[in-house]
Formats: C-alpha cells, structure tokens, sequence
C-alpha cells in the first residue's frame, strides 16, 4: 500500500509541472507587471527590484529557475508583503483555511450523512419529500448568497453571532455553515441514494432472512456500502472546499489562503499567486490519494498494490 | 422483487404498443410535480426577465437622487426599492437576470459543442485516439481552473466574452467524458454495424446514428449545467471579476446587496433569492429529467 | 404437520392498481419431505416464500394461513416473525455472488447468527461456524472463515451461504433457485450436499425452482405455480410420468435431453 501511494505522488509530477508551466505562462504573458500599481518609482530603484527578484533575466531563465525553486518547495519571496517568503505566507493562512475547511466538512458529515439515511428509511413519503427539497435548497443556493444572508440573520438582525473576523469558536459559526451547506445537501443525496439501493441489494435480504434485529441490519450491513459513494466524494468535496473559501475568506475577512490568492492576484503579487495555487494542486493530489486508500478501507473489494 | 405473472404481461402488451423512450420519458416527467413546477416558474422568470424591464417606467441604469436608499413600495413604481445612487431595483435585478441566463445559456452552448465533439471522436475512433484525447481531459481535470480564470480575469481585463471562453473551456470535460463513453457503448450496437456496412461514412455515422442517441444525456447535462455556469458566472461577478458596470448581473447585484445589507437589505434579498429561485429550478428539472430518462435509479 | 399453507394470497399495491402475485395457494410440508415448487419466473414462487417468511416488499399485503408447527405465521409481528427466520426457517438465494454482504468477512456474517439467534459468545460461535463450513465440505475452513466473499468462488460462495443457513439446524431450509446463477457442472454438486445435508440434519427443504431437472433429482413431491396459482400438484415421479397440466408438459419440453433423467424419457 505504501508503493501504491508512492507511485500515485510520483505519477501526480507531470500533473503538477504542467500546472506549474501554465499558471506560469499565464501571469508572465499578462500585461502591467507587479511594480505597476505603486507610485512612479525611481528608475534605479526599480532595477534593483527587478534584479531582486530576478525579473530582468530572460524569461527562459526565470522560469527554469523557478523550477528548481519549486522541486526544493521553496515558492520564492512575495512580492506584496516584501519581507515575507511566498512560504511563511502559507504557513500562516494554511492552517486557517484548513481548520475552516475541517469544520465545514466535519459540519456537511454529520448532518448530511444522517439526513440522507432519514430520507431514505421514509422512502417516498414526506420526511423524504421534505428532506431533499431542503437538500435541493442548499445545492441551490451559492455560498457567497448564503454568507450574506446568514450575517444578515444572525449578527445584523439578531445579535447572536460574530459577523466577521475569527475572534473565538463562535466566529466559525457562519462561514462554516455557508462554506458546508451545499456539502451537506450533497452528502444528504449521495447517502439517500446508496442506502436506497443498498437496502434493495440482496445481501441485505439475506441479512433479514437470517432474522437479524432491524439495528444490526442497518448499522451493520447496509450502512458501510452506503457510504462508499459519500467517501468518494470527498475528493470532489475538498476541491469545493478551497474554491468555496476563496470566496468566504474574502467576505468573513479571514486570513486564510483564498484571501491570500485573490489580494495576491488583484496585487499582481506573481510568487504568491503561483505558490497558493500550486500548493492547492499539491494539496489535492494528496487528499485524492488519501480518499482512494479509505475507500480501499472500507471496501474490502478494492487493493491497492 | 420478483415480477408477478400479471405486471410481466403488461409490461409485454405495452413494449408491443411500441411506446418510443421519449414518450415514456415524457410521461414520467409530467408526474413529477417538483419538475413541473419549476418549469412553470422558471418559464415565468424568462417571461419576466424579457418583458419586464418594459413595463417598468424605469430603466436600469438611470440614477435617481430623489429617491436613492428607497425600500420597496409599490406607490411609484420603484417595486423592489433602489439603490445608493436611486437606480430601480425591480429593473436592475431583471437586467441582472438577463445577463445571467444568457451566460448561462450561452457558455453552456459553447461547453456542449465542444464535449460533444470532442467525446464523439474520441469514444468513436477508439484506439490510440481515444487513449491520448482521454489522457488530455484527465490532465486537464486536476487543473484548478477557478484560479486560472480569477488570474484570466484579472490580468486580462473583465470582459464578458472572456468569461464564456473561460467557463466553456472549463465545462465541456464532463460533457466529452459523458459523451465519451455513451459513444463507445453505442458504435457496437447493430444500427451502427449495419449503417457503416452500407457503406456510410465515419461523418455521418456520428451524425445520423450516434448524436440522435445521445440527445438523452445530453438533455440532462445541458439542464445541470446551466445552473452551475450561472452560479460560476455569479461567483466571479461576486468576487467583482466579472460583468462590470454599467452592466449587472445576479452576481454583481449580489455583491452590492452584501456591502449594504445593514442600511439596505432588500439590495440583498431580491436578487439573492431571484438567482436561488433560478438555480432550484434548473435543478430540479434536471433531476427530474434524469429520473425520466433513467427510471432504475427510483 | 411441519408447515401447512392454506389459501394463502399475496398482493402488491403499485400507485393506482393492486397487482395479485399468489392466489389462494396451499400446499403443505412435512418432517424430511422435499417439496418443489415449479414455474417459470413471475408465477408467484418466489413471493409465496417471501410471505411465508414475512420479507415482502412493503407493499406487500398477505392474507390466508401459513402454520409452523401450528403457529399462524400470516400477521405475526415482524418482532416475533424474526426469532423464527434464519432459526426455524432459513432460506437461501438465487445469486450467491450478490447475497453475500461484500464488506464483511464470512466469519462475521456467520457468527452473527449465532450470537443473535443462541446467545453464544465469540469463541464458541466460531467453532460452529467453522464446523458448519467443514460440514459443506470448504477446504481449509479455520483459515478462509476469515475470507471476504469476493475471495470465493460461486459455488463456494453458495456452500457458505448454506453452511449461514444451517447454522442454527433449521426444520425448514427454504432454497430459492440455488443452483440457476452456477455452472452446470457445480450445480450438481450443491444439489449433492443439499440432498447429503437433509438427511444428516433432517432438514425439510423447499426447493424453488424453473427448472424440472432440478426437481427431479432431489423432490418428493412437487406443485407446479402458473400466474399465481397451483396448476398442478402430485408426487415427483408421477407429475414426471403423467404431466396432466398442458403447462407441466410445456415445462417438461423445456427441459435439455441430455439432463433429462431416464424417468422422464420413459414418461413419454
């Protein structure tokens, strides 16, 4: 299994050297350059930040050494924040994006996941009619609609929650269930369907016809296969994650990654702008993989050698 | 479960009446009640986001100060109220609107005849063909496309066309592996055999034999995607990269609502709920005419 | 008498219509006997066990008489329905491959069984377990009782379901084609061990089948279900000697020369 992951990291390279030149090749065709948006500086300090950061060699140059840059993870200074590395930004937005992006899966898990085996015991009856429009809803209604209106509800009308920043626990309440919300209306489905399916499978008959308690059936012997499809998801999940963060980090104002890459990218700060993403890349290459070895898991079905 | 003796019976009498898929289908979607209610209301919604904008005495961006910061009211026409500089919602949330479905409409266009090209050939040719077309969309897939569209949109300037490329060059992956492996399930069948032994060439095989037949996914496809390219469009107007001013979409209206909910709500509400509304809808007929085309997964 | 079903009538209520799937069926089963029930798939075979076990669908509606020993089983609870299932009655399936949960090993599977229905702890169910296994002749068996299903064969995987089913020494195994989804050549081997366990453990057997040469082999008696209703019911051998239903003939004709044993050859 250990070889199995190996071999999928190195098989993830040429995904994330092609990434890597794309991402590169785009900022540097682009017009206006990072120096652009400041106040007429002086020529010669202007050629000493180009050498700085290497801006005056050929592009060829640039691009080979950034290369070799990123093999030893080393993304480069910032260009925004001067005295910081385009690394110890990460560090510092990483963990808030990731303790944001824990929650809110943690969040969509624990209603969806029961929500989906509800609807699917009442098959076809209003708890399950109910159920999925409600789901329905929450797939429906984009998280930078629902941020909003939950600051609206809870902090501007009521004065039950923190509207912004990152004070204390409380203040994850909204953005956690803005950036979760269309997670757990997607989980809700997803496990409404498998359990529904998996309590027409026959192994479940068996499992009746062998009189076990309706407990023992359920928990046991359907439940596992049920959420099959929902661990498979959470590789598409946790990409909806980040995109969806970029979002809420920029209206909860927190200091997280995605604020990070749309300021970078509205600054034209290049190093941090590629950095992010490609730490995103890399991130979800792992994630993948480690999604694939928990399906492998919990499906005895499935080796990976 | 079993069939009984008297449903297999009636099954046979009815495949023999020769019923087409699409009739079936038909059928089965007009018995879905939220289907059809949402086709009412979002047909309603297009009527309105067409029309509407003429009834009003209003347009959508003319700047009224004598009436900026008004709540809805329905005494003088400014039916969902206006904004900080006294344009009329009712207007401006239906401008949005058109803005909205038209990229909708359109980048979905653009994605679909892309993928369906692109998933024909592949899933036709087979082979070696399909092999490096495949592995392209694979690379292409683990691409996070949503940052390469803020940086496009940023360095490039927030030009609508743009935003149809970007989103259309994003969306059609899905459809190219859908259709795809439609495709290689179908060239096998006889109609297909029997079309290329008379002679018909590759062209027009997947013309006349192999598009006909996919027309199915497709439809479901076409009716999940629009909601999802709205919602993306949405997304970047709301990040303000994308329709620019004078122009608004549901996104940009969205965006404005937000930084003044406290003094305004309403600037918030309204067009939040008309995208919400929008995006249910289309949801719930492509499910439902999922559930038409693909009766098992009841 | 060990099971006696009376009139026994199965509907299924689908959106607007009722369909009925079992007529007024009786028939009944006695200590040691193996009993065919014989028809083509939707004549009803298959949902008068499912009723008599109580594991219809939910729009499932019974009425008539099923007695276990006396016992009215038709609008038993499915509390007490349950004691008796895999217990008393057990059944096995069509599709070893699918009946088999795919995510648990055959050990727990088998074991749970057993702690549920005797109250036994771990150690001494997987000793029966394993003792049951050995008895269905699976080679090895303390070792592959650790197996998943998919690392079986299919007729392994049906050996195991009927080790499962004999677990707690039924009175009635109830076998719903067993042997259709098998090669031809295990086919024969799981009749042989259902034939060989029936007198080792005395078990009644109801063998569900569309296929006569099935019958022939292993059933004392046989009732041959069209549409719903019995058409035809009588000891094997004269049901195989002097069909009397135009059905029952059709059904014989539809059994492959080569399988026909020589009892039917000479029936005709």
């Amino acid at each position: 299994m250990i070889g199995y992951a190996v071999r999928r990291l190195l098989g993830a390279i040429p995904t994330l050297f092609i990434l890597l030149t794309l991402a590169f090749a785009l900022i540097r065709t682009a017009p206006g350059g990072p120096f652009d948006l400041e106040k007429q500086l002086p020529p010669e300090i202007e050629a000493n930040l180009q050498a700085k950061y290497h801006l005056d060699e050929p592009l060829y140059q640039q691009y080979g050494r950034y290369l070799w840059d990123v093999a030893r993870f080393d993304f480069g200074p910032s260009f925004q924040y001067r005295d910081l590395t385009v690394n110890q930004l990460i560090a510092d937005g990483f963990p808030v994006s990731l303790r944001l992006g824990a929650f809110s899966l943690l969040f969509a898990l624990m209603f969806g996941v029961p929500a989906g085996l509800m609807a699917a015991f009442r098959q076809n009856r209003p708890t399950d009619y109910g159920l999925m429009t409600l789901a329905m809803l929450g797939i429906s209604i984009p998280n930078f609609v629902l941020a909003p209106l939950l600051i609206l509800l809870m902090a501007v009308y009521n004065d039950w929650l923190p509207a912004g920043g990152l004070g204390s626990p409380l203040h994850y309440v909204i953005p956690v269930i803005a950036l979760g919300t269309a997670m757990m209306a997607y989980v809700a489905r997803l496990t409404r369907g498998a359990m529904i399916e998996v309590l027409r499978s026959n192994y479940v008959r068996t499992a009746r016809a062998k009189g076990l308690p309706t407990r023992v059936i359920l928990f046991r012997h359907a439940l596992p296969a049920a959420l099959t499809p929902v661990v498979s998801f959470m590789g598409p999940a946790a990409a909806g994650i980040i995109t969806g963060s970029v979002v809420i980090e920029t209206i909860f104002g927190i200091p997280g990654l995605g604020r990070f890459f749309v300021q970078g990218a509205l600054n034209r700060d290049y190093t941090l702008v590629m950095g992010v993403v490609l730490f995103y890349g890399m991130l979800i290459i792992v994630f993948n993989l480690l999604v694939d070895l928990l399906y492998a898991w919990l499906d005895p079905r499935v080796a990976y050698k | 479960m079993t069939k009984s003796g008297e449903t297999l019976q009636q099954a046979a009498s009815e495949s023999v009446k020769g019923r087409s898929l699409w009739q079936d289908a038909g059928r089965r979607l007009v018995k879905n009640r939220a289907a059809v209610v949402s086709a009412v209301i979002l047909g309603l919604l297009v009527l309105l986001v067409i029309f509407g904008p003429m009834l009003s005495p209003h347009d959508y961006y003319t700047q009224d100060y004598d009436a900026i910061w008004q709540p809805p009211t329905l005494s003088d026409g400014h039916l969902l109220g206006t904004d900080s500089i006294g344009r009329d919602l009712f207007v401006r949330t239906l401008a949005g609107g058109r803005i909205s479905l038209m990229i909708g409409l359109v980048a979905t266009l653009v994605s679909l005849i892309i993928g369906v090209a692109y998933g024909a050939i592949a899933g036709y040719f087979g082979g070696k063909v399909d092999t490096v077309m495949m592995r392209l969309v694979d690379i292409l897939y683990a691409m996070p496309f949503l940052f390469f569209v803020i940086l496009l949109m940023v360095f490039f300037g927030r030009q609508i066309f743009l935003i149809f490329i970007a989103i259309g060059a994003i969306n059609w992956l899905d459809m190219a592996r859908i259709v795809r492996g439609q495709t290689l399930s179908l060239k096998n069948k006889e109609f297909v055999e029997a079309a290329r032994m008379a002679g018909a060439s590759s062209a027009s095989v997947i013309r006349r034999h192999i598009v006909p037949n996919l027309l199915g996914v497709v439809a479901v496809y076409v009716t999940l995607t629009i909601p999802q390219v709205i919602l993306f469009e949405s997304f970047l107007s709301f990040l303000g990269l994308g329709v620019q001013e004078p122009a608004t979409s549901w996104g940009s209206l969205v965006k404005e609502g937000a930084d003044e909910m406290s003094r305004a709500p309403w600037l918030l509400v309204y067009p939040a709920l008309a995208l919400a509304v929008t995006l249910f809808c289309f949801n719930f007929i492509g499910d439902g005419l999922r559930d038409a085309l693909d009766p098992k997964d009841r | 008498m060990l099971l006696d079903v009376n009139r026994l009538r199965v509907r299924f209520e689908t959106g607007e219509d009722t369909v009925t799937a079992v007529r007024d069926v009786s028939f009944s089963l006695t200590e040691g006997e193996t009993l065919g029930i014989v028809g083509e798939s939707g004549s009803g075979k298959s949902q008068t066990v499912m009723a008599i076990m109580g594991l219809l669908a939910d729009n499932g509606r019974v009425d008539g008489s099923a007695r276990f020993r006396g016992e009215e089983l038709v609008g038993l609870p499915q509390r007490l329905l349950r004691r008796g299932r895999g217990n008393s009655i057990s059944m096995i399936f069509q599709d070893p491959m699918t009946s088999l949960n795919p995510h648990l090993r055959i050990a727990t599977q088998m074991t749970e069984v057993l702690a549920y229905h005797r109250g036994m702890g771990r150690r001494r169910a997987m000793d029966a377990a394993v003792a049951m296994l050995e008895a269905v002749h699976i080679p090895d068996a303390g070792r592959r009782i650790r197996y998943y299903p998919h690392e079986f064969s299919g007729g392994m995987r049906q050996r195991v379901m009927i080790a499962m089913a004999l677990l707690c020494e039924p009175e009635i195994l109830i076998a719903d084609e067993p042997t259709t989804a098998l090669d031809v050549t295990v086919q024969a081997e799981i009749l042989d061990l259902i034939r060989d366990l029936r007198h080792r453990f005395g078990t009644s057997v109801l063998m569900i089948t569309h296929d006569l040469g099935v019958v022939a082999g292993t059933c004392d008696r046989v009732i041959v279900m069209r549409q719903g209703e019995i058409v035809e019911s009588g000891d094997a051998a004269d049901i195989f000697a002097r069909p009397q239903h135009d059905y029952t003939r059709a059904l014989l004709d539809a059994v492959p020369r080569l399988d026909t044993p020589p009892l039917i050859q000479s029936g005709r």
